[in-house]
């Protein structure tokens, strides 16, 4: 299928364009390492960690790109009243590099998790459920759908 | 800062402003959540009705906000000139003791460095031309017109006042408002409506953006200061016509600010304007922070860049910063304003400005294009660009992120960090210098900054010892994120600044340290700093609140009066620095003698 090439767009959106600037995903990856590294304080399996870390980096995220809605910035009247921070995220468009460093988390969050311990040890069937409702939720088909009219205001 | 080539914000102070604001939102949410787990009930509102506020929207207002709110709303009580009396305030306990997020002054009040006011030429208090003028203005018209312009509220002074406008831009005809915002949001609206498209910067002011979404003009924003960007855009735009019905778009604006408040940079004028004019496109320049304070003679953006103001099709500006005063203006063709005399909500509806403002910036504008008989308009000019480029110059050489270009008297200073932004504010408070620092949402979330005016009220020892203060505050918040990148563009907009308005020679000579340490003069009007010193020793403006120093200064100016009529450099400086005896709220009072007395000799002359 033939890309149109167009004219680059400067995304305005207060709330989301954060997300370009030079350290956030060090940022990222160092908040889930620091909590690996906490959890497996607390536990003795540092390879069940990455299940909690997963597990809890899914909650998380979940609550944060695909649950609450609109902006904290007053001035946007409104606008993004209806679309959570994964609609907003790059003014809406799909297949950019923040969607794509989303989208590789949690897939590369699940790989550690079920190869860090013993499969008898961990929840397989959660560490799956979780991975493949995030992976969903981002699908680009998905945009803007609420499912039976949950989180629709 | 210049723009094309935009320098990254550095690593480390991205990845702290993120951790802090993380460690607050987490300690926000558990908050939250315990207080759920409290008062369920309380939360959710009654059913059947839509929530009246949304948690997640005003989460920061909530939890973050409240830490942090002495650093915003400071009450001041007196006029806002080189120094200004700030109220003490304190944080209100709640009765088991703990902070609450209510702050109340408790009397009594701080002298300290007004960074923070718009007031760059220094109109801000008593003026010896300009405050009996609008005295008697008040006397003469009433305290407030009561009506909208087409009703009852032109007066003899609104018409002055748009003739001179427009005389002094050096365009047909201006049309003035009474709140700069609206004259924004009610402008956009009666000049483009649906089927028409506007193009604005990236960085323009809410107003403007409010202005848009009020008109139902489509919009496309193009990256701040890129004519390249904006170039692409209009060629898409005019190529594809409208939006599903492709067409042609019946008008296409393109909305620029002369100086934007958060950046301190000026806009690339020029360019800009060759780029609409070739695709016959409209250019409206914002002139709200660079009226008055950019160009040799203050006329603004377009004479900075020399650029001819009738390229421009629509110049909007604001008289609260620069000529003292409150409202707006438009000024352009003599078409475009007779248009928006019929058809601006703000014009037909609100109410006119005061009599007494308006008279405030008709003589503001006397004062500048010397039709009051001295030079002291150009001197305040010279002396605002003197002192925005030396603190400028100062601030780079000591290693802080400082944004803006030359010339322009808003300076913001990076803080990135949240966390160092509230504490640069509560220590400069502490060292009395008034500083107002921006954050979310007036500026993107990890970019907070302090931000500075220079005003032409400020003399060189005003500025010194503030820098000193602040020195000692950056040492504390460890706040020099200047980066080699960022000095060495600085330095070639320097170089061409100076090219351009002081010639090749200087420029080859024109380096950031030199203009700091004072090697380099770029004073306009050499003398003018050797005045400023003696009135700063002389008039003794509180430095440190010194109370010998107060005492000179009261006798200075009472003795100085009579020597009014002669312009010698004391009467210059007395009308440059309306600083002359701020103690307390009665000063402004205290002139209304000599107030009478010069409203008389205005009325004899006239």
């Amino acid at each position: 299928m033939p890309v149109r090439r167009t004219i680059s767009e400067v995304d305005v959106n207060k709330n989301t364009n954060w997300l370009n600037y030079p350290s956030v995903w060090t940022w990222y990856l160092a908040v889930i390492v620091l909590g690996w590294l906490g959890i497996s304080a607390l536990i003795d399996d540092a390879g069940l960690a990455w299940t909690y870390v997963h597990l809890l980096h899914g909650v998380a995220t979940y609550y944060l790109l695909h649950w609450i809605k609109g902006s904290p910035n007053p001035e946007d009247q409104g606008k993004y009243q209806a679309l959570t921070f994964w609609e907003q995220v790059d003014n809406e468009a799909y297949g950019t590099r923040n969607r794509k460093i989303f989208t590789v988390v949690p897939v590369l969050l699940f790989v550690l998790a079920t190869h860090g311990t013993d499969f008898r040890k961990q929840p397989l069937g959660l560490n799956l459920a979780v991975v493949v409702i995030l992976l969903v939720a981002k699908l680009p088909a998905l945009h803007k759908v609420r499912f039976f009219g949950i989180n629709k205001y | 800062m210049s723009s094309g080539d935009t320098i990254a914000p550095p690593f480390f102070s991205i990845l702290s402003a993120l951790f802090i604001l993380s460690a607050a939102s987490i300690f926000g949410k558990i908050r939250d959540v315990i207080y759920f787990l409290l008062h369920p009930f309380k939360v959710k509102g009654e059913t059947g009705y839509a929530p009246i506020r949304d948690p997640t929207e005003d989460f920061y207002m909530r939890r973050m906000y409240g830490r942090i709110v002495d650093c915003w709303n400071r009450p001041i009580c007196s006029a806002p000139t080189a120094w200004v009396d700030v109220m003490k305030r304190e944080r209100v306990r709640d009765t088991t003791g703990v902070d609450t997020a209510h702050i109340v002054p408790i009397g009594g009040h701080t002298r300290c460095l007004n960074l923070s006011s718009y007031n760059y030429l220094g109109f801000a208090a008593f003026d010896p031309y300009c405050t009996p003028r609008a005295v008697l203005a008040i006397e003469n018209l009433g305290i407030s017109s009561c009506s909208p312009r087409v009703h009852a509220g032109t007066t003899s002074v609104h018409v002055e006042l748009e003739e001179l406008v427009a005389r002094f831009l050096g365009v047909d005809d201006a049309i003035t408002y009474g709140m700069g915002f609206a004259t924004n949001s009610s402008t956009i609206p009666a000049l483009v409506g649906k089927g028409c498209l506007v193009i604005s910067d990236a960085l323009n002011h809410s107003s403007i953006v409010a202005g848009i979404r009020a008109s139902g003009a489509k919009v496309k924003v193009f990256r701040h200061n890129d004519a390249d960007h904006l170039e692409k855009l209009l060629r898409l735009a005019i190529a594809e016509g409208q939006p599903r019905s492709h067409r042609p778009w019946k008008k296409i604006l393109v909305i620029v600010e002369g100086v934007y408040s958060m950046e301190g940079e000026t806009c690339r004028l020029k360019e800009v304007v060759e780029v609409a004019k070739k695709y016959k496109a409209y250019t409206y320049l914002d002139e709200a922070h660079s009226i008055g304070a950019l160009g040799p003679t203050g006329r603004g953006c377009c004479e900075h860049w020399g650029v001819d103001p009738r390229d421009v099709d629509i110049m909007m500006g604001t008289f609260t910063k620069s000529f003292g005063s409150c409202g707006g203006y438009i000024a352009g063709k003599r078409e475009v304003v007779e248009h928006l005399r019929r058809h601006s909500p703000a014009h037909l509806y609100a109410c006119s400005m005061a009599p007494g403002c308006v008279e405030q910036v008709t003589s503001a504008l006397h004062v500048m294009m010397g039709m009051d008989g001295t030079d002291r308009g150009k001197q305040k000019i010279d002396q605002l660009h003197d002192n925005a480029n030396y603190v400028r110059s100062r601030l780079l050489a000591m290693g802080l992120d400082v944004l803006g270009s030359w010339d322009s008297p808003v300076m913001p200073i990076m803080t990135y960090n949240a966390a160092k932004m509230v504490a640069f504010s509560r220590l400069t408070l502490a060292r009395k210098l008034a500083m107002v620092i921006v954050g979310f949402p007036a500026t993107p979330v990890l970019l907070t900054r302090t931000r500075i005016c220079i005003s032409a009220s400020h003399t060189r020892e005003d500025l010194d010892w503030a820098i000193e203060q602040m020195e000692e505050v950056v040492d504390l918040c460890m706040l020099r994120y200047r980066t080699k990148a960022l000095y060495q563009l600085v330095e070639s907009e320097l170089k061409d600044h100076v090219k351009r308005h002081f010639g090749p020679e200087i420029a080859e000579r024109a380096t950031i340290k030199a203009l700091a340490t004072g090697e380099l003069d770029l004073r306009k009007s050499k003398d003018l700093s050797t005045k400023a010193v003696e009135g700063g020793v002389g008039v003794g403006i509180g430095i440190g609140g010194n109370a010998q120093q107060q005492q000179q200064h009261q006798t200075q100016s009472t003795s100085a009066k009579p020597k009014r009529a002669a312009a010698n450099s004391k009467a210059q400086l007395e009308g440059k620095g309306p600083a002359a005896s701020p103690r307390n709220g009665e000063t402004h009072r205290k002139p209304l003698a000599s107030v009478q007395a010069h409203a008389k000799a205005f009325v004899v002359s006239k």
